[in-house]
């Protein structure tokens, strides 16, 4: 390496230190504001990264102007065409290597840089909200809750080693609740496996109660078996014989207790069969309140619980996650079904697990093929369950807090209104949604294979395409600019034996701002024109890309050309 | 360089940029209205060359001073250019208001969204248009998030190209749908523009004898002259060549700041006060600062 290229590289590695350093400092300025926690390391790493890289080309051309005009050794550009073509090739080839440079960073680090601060926002958000979740459980002894929240949080989280003994804690004390129902004996009117008795069985338990004279569970009993068999003539005598002795005898609150929580539990086992899940759910849970050793209820609540996860789902699953959601601002066509087109407003996607996806916010309308609105909704929540979504979120404790859709004009297409099927998955919601207003954080090759799904949610891909084919010149116009920057600093080179006057030294501050204003207006003309070429022209991906590159290629040549003509003319 | 050659190059130099200006102008115009016509484009482009001349000016000015640069007696050299440069502005900020297109809108013709059918991102807003009609679209709906009421659909509405808005019938509403595709903008380039072409509106000449506009002209032409003599502020080049370069535009800015202050004494000649005491100050200068050969 000579002297001269040390002299560059050295002159453009330091004020890229010194655009390290301006980009640190405003990163560490805006903490305060953006309030990012335990993770402002990671927050300041990627948002002095995404500064840097965003300024990369006016300090490398300042940095390369001032080193090729100030200090790389000055004799006259009085070359003969071949040195001429010689140095050109050097500088070339320098500014090759600059923009291999920008490319690397701005594919291989930019993306990594930007996600490093999303990320940094939304895990600390989330950790603060299960660390005090998981808290507050334990407080309350629901250690299986405070298990989950902790879980939960080590899975984001692995290396938190203050969090590790907490867990096994909260596992222990678990383990110790659920041991103490099974240590007591079981209820001698426990009837376990209730479901899988046969008519036969159903039949001996009800005799066998009447002749015991526990007229309740007769009842109980009787009114099961006759569920099989509903004009058994026999279990019609006994049920009969066992309601006109109970109407007759004053039965003893223990009886009457018993009579009451059998009622009860058939009551919601009614519901489980119509397919009520949600009513089933909340009375298996009241009777689970008043009565908790007894494992039927348990069993049938698990049951309902079972059912419920299908059709609905819990606000305490969404209120776990209110920190920085995994996208925003989604708007899309869901589908289109004879003459019907439904378009979706997504405000807020979260996830509580790597499979799990909330929706917060949600807006419908349907136009029909007139143009006319046939149906408008709105719902504050959703859960996606595997291509649906399911928009009815229940309150564990009050079914009156639990929340629907709301149809303020028209009618819900389907039924049941609160299930919505889905065309995308929430991954490619997410996608989209993230390419859509932070395009820089999507790697290169996957934003490409993502733009398959433009055309299915009908959303126009154009600016997704315009922001990749810029990405793809990045390098192109580092490349020009550099070479260009070299040549110019040749030729505007200081004709001083050591160094200027100090005062010319104040120049340099305003230099990068200087610099920042044509590269800008290069910039927005290559954007001005991908614009007309994709959109205009109507130019795919692929032509688009390769115009533009063949038009960097023409200003490169021109550049080459104009640089060799200036070494070259004063040996004229 | 002999004076014929000196001319010469600043005349090529003068079209050069003048016509890279335009180059550059034309995908900026195509941006704002994609679907105008090439008369349309040609009509708007022309009414842009007095700015254009006005950069293209100052710009070939720099460049013949550096092509001057070693030239140990510039006097004779700047005095014609002074000369030739005062002519071809004057000529030509006198032509250019003349020279127009008839006004032939496209608006007649019928255009449509070239995104039908599709959702975009225009204004903040999620906008779909469904298929339109003999140039009239419809119908379309508007989301706009984080509103009271966000979801608002319309019967119809009309593209107008040359505007690059969504007219809505029903509201009277235009929508911007400039950036759709890019909402990148150019760094301070719009603040330049803009002192530009208040600069340029203040020296054209209203008639053809127009002494204020003969003053102003020949001020600024002087100043850009004089640029010369900060060539050799300093023996570091690029240091002169930026200093040079950002005095009319400095000059330029200070002239849209006063104006729109407004509590300056003689501020209708204030381009001719700020340009020709420029001028004095750096023709002073150049008798102190001569050109020099050495390294």
């Amino acid at each position: 390496m000579d002297r001269d290229t040390r002299a560059t590289i050295l002159a453009t590695v330091g004020f890229l230190g010194i655009g390290v350093l301006y980009a640190f400092l405003a990163a560490y300025f805006s903490v305060p504001v953006l309030r990012v926690g335990n993770y402002k390391t990671l927050w300041i790493i990627g948002t002095t990264l995404e500064t840097l890289i965003a300024h990369f080309i006016p300090l490398v051309a300042v940095g390369m102007i001032l080193a090729t005009s100030l200090w790389v050794e000055g004799e006259t550009l009085q070359y003969s065409t071949r040195d001429a073509l010689h140095q050109i090739r050097k500088l070339f080839f320098f500014s090759l290597g600059v923009a291999c440079l920008f490319g690397i960073l701005q594919e291989g680090v930019l993306p990594w840089a930007t996600q490093m601060k999303q990320s940094a926002l939304r895990k600390t958000q989330i950790a603060n909200e299960l660390r005090d979740k998981a808290f507050a459980a334990e407080r309350t002894k629901e250690y299986s809750n405070a298990r989950f929240y902790l879980e939960y949080y080590l899975t984001l989280f692995p290396k938190d080693d203050q969090v590790r003994p907490l867990l096994d804690r909260v596992r222990e004390k678990e383990r110790e609740q659920q041991m103490q129902p099974s240590i007591k004996p079981q209820e001698p009117t426990s009837i376990l496996k209730f479901k899988e008795l046969t008519f036969q069985d159903l039949q001996e338990k009800a005799t066998q109660y009447y002749q015991e004279q526990d007229f309740v569970a007769a009842e109980y009993f009787a009114l099961m078996a006759l569920k099989m068999k509903p004009n058994h003539p026999e279990m019609l005598r006994l049920l009969a014989s066992a309601q006109n002795t109970l109407s007759r005898i004053r039965l003893t609150p223990d009886q009457e207790a018993r009579r009451s929580l059998f009622q009860a539990k058939q009551q919601g086992y009614e519901y489980l069969k119509q397919g009520d899940s949600i009513s089933a759910y909340y009375h298996f849970q009241e009777l689970s309140k008043r009565y908790p050793k007894d494992s039927e209820i348990a069993k049938y609540l698990q049951l309902s619980y079972e059912e419920v996860k299908k059709k609905a789902f819990f606000q305490d699953e969404v209120s776990l996650v209110t920190g920085e959601p995994l996208a925003s601002d989604i708007f899309f066509k869901n589908s289109f079904r004879e003459g019907l087109q439904e378009f979706l407003y997504f405000s807020k996607i979260i996830a509580t697990g790597p499979s799990t996806y909330y929706v917060l916010d949600i807006e419908g309308i349907g136009i029909d093929s007139s143009g006319k609105v046939s149906y408008r909704f709105k719902a504050p929540v959703g859960k996606f369950v595997d291509s649906t979504l399911l928009m009815h979120c229940l309150n564990r404790k009050d079914p009156n807090l639990s929340s629907k859709p709301t149809y303020f004009q028209g009618d819900p297409p389907t039924e049941p209104s609160t299930i919505l099927p889905i065309k995308l998955k929430p991954q490619d919601l997410v996608s989209l949604a993230r390419l859509i207003h932070s395009p820089t954080e999507t790697p290169f090759a996957t934003a490409i294979s993502l733009l398959d799904i433009f055309p299915i949610a009908s959303i126009e891909p154009m600016p997704v395409i315009h922001s990749l084919l810029m990405r793809l010149q990045g390098p192109f116009t580092c490349l020009n600019v550099s070479l260009l920057v070299l040549i110019l600093g040749r030729m505007l080179r200081s004709r001083y034996y050591t160094r200027p006057p100090l005062i010319t030294y104040l120049l340099i501050p305003f230099l990068p701002v200087l610099f920042t204003i044509p590269i800008s207006l290069y910039q927005y003309e290559l954007s001005i024109l991908v614009s007309i070429l994709i959109d205009k022209v109507g130019l795919g991906f692929v032509t688009a890309g390769l115009a533009l590159v063949g038009i960097q290629g023409i200003i490169l040549l021109a550049i080459l050309f104009y640089g060799v003509q200036s070494f070259t003319r004063e040996t004229a | 360089m002999n004076i014929g050659n000196t001319v010469w190059r600043f005349l090529f130099s003068t079209f050069f940029f003048f016509l890279v200006l335009n180059i550059l102008a034309v995908p900026i115009l195509i941006s704002q209205a994609p679907q105008g016509g090439t008369w349309y484009f040609s009509s708007r482009l022309i009414t842009l060359w007095d700015v254009f001349f006005i950069t293209s000016i100052i710009v070939s000015f720099l460049r013949v001073h550096l092509l001057l640069y070693r030239n140990p007696k510039p006097f004779l050299g700047q005095l014609v250019l002074f000369f030739v440069g005062s002519v071809l502005v004057y000529a030509l900020l006198l032509a250019f208001p003349h020279l127009r297109l008839p006004q032939i809108s496209s608006r007649g013709e019928t255009h449509r969204i070239t995104s039908v059918n599709t959702i975009f991102y225009a204004s903040k807003k999620f906008i779909w248009v469904g298929n339109s009609k003999e140039g009239v679209q419809g119908p379309i709906l508007v989301y706009t998030p984080r509103q009271k009421d966000p979801i608002k659909i319309y019967p119809e509405g009309v593209f107008d190209p040359e505007q690059n808005t969504l007219h809505i019938l029903q509201t009277g509403e235009n929508i911007s749908l400039h950036d759709r595709i890019s909402k990148l903008r150019p760094f301070v380039l719009s603040t330049l523009w803009l002192n530009l072409q208040h600069f340029t509106q203040r020296i054209i000449p209203q008639h053809p004898l127009d002494l204020r506009a003969i003053l102003f002209i020949g001020t600024f032409v002087c100043m850009l002259t004089s640029l010369f003599s900060l060539l050799h502020l300093t023996r570091w080049l690029l240091f002169n060549t930026l200093v040079a370069l950002a005095v009319p535009f400095l000059i330029q800015a200070s002239i849209a700041f006063l104006d729109e202050l407004g509590r300056i004494p003689s501020l209708e000649y204030l381009p001719a006060i700020l340009h020709g005491g420029t001028a004095i100050l750096f023709f002073g200068l150049q008798l102190f600062l001569r050109p020099s050969t050495k390294r």
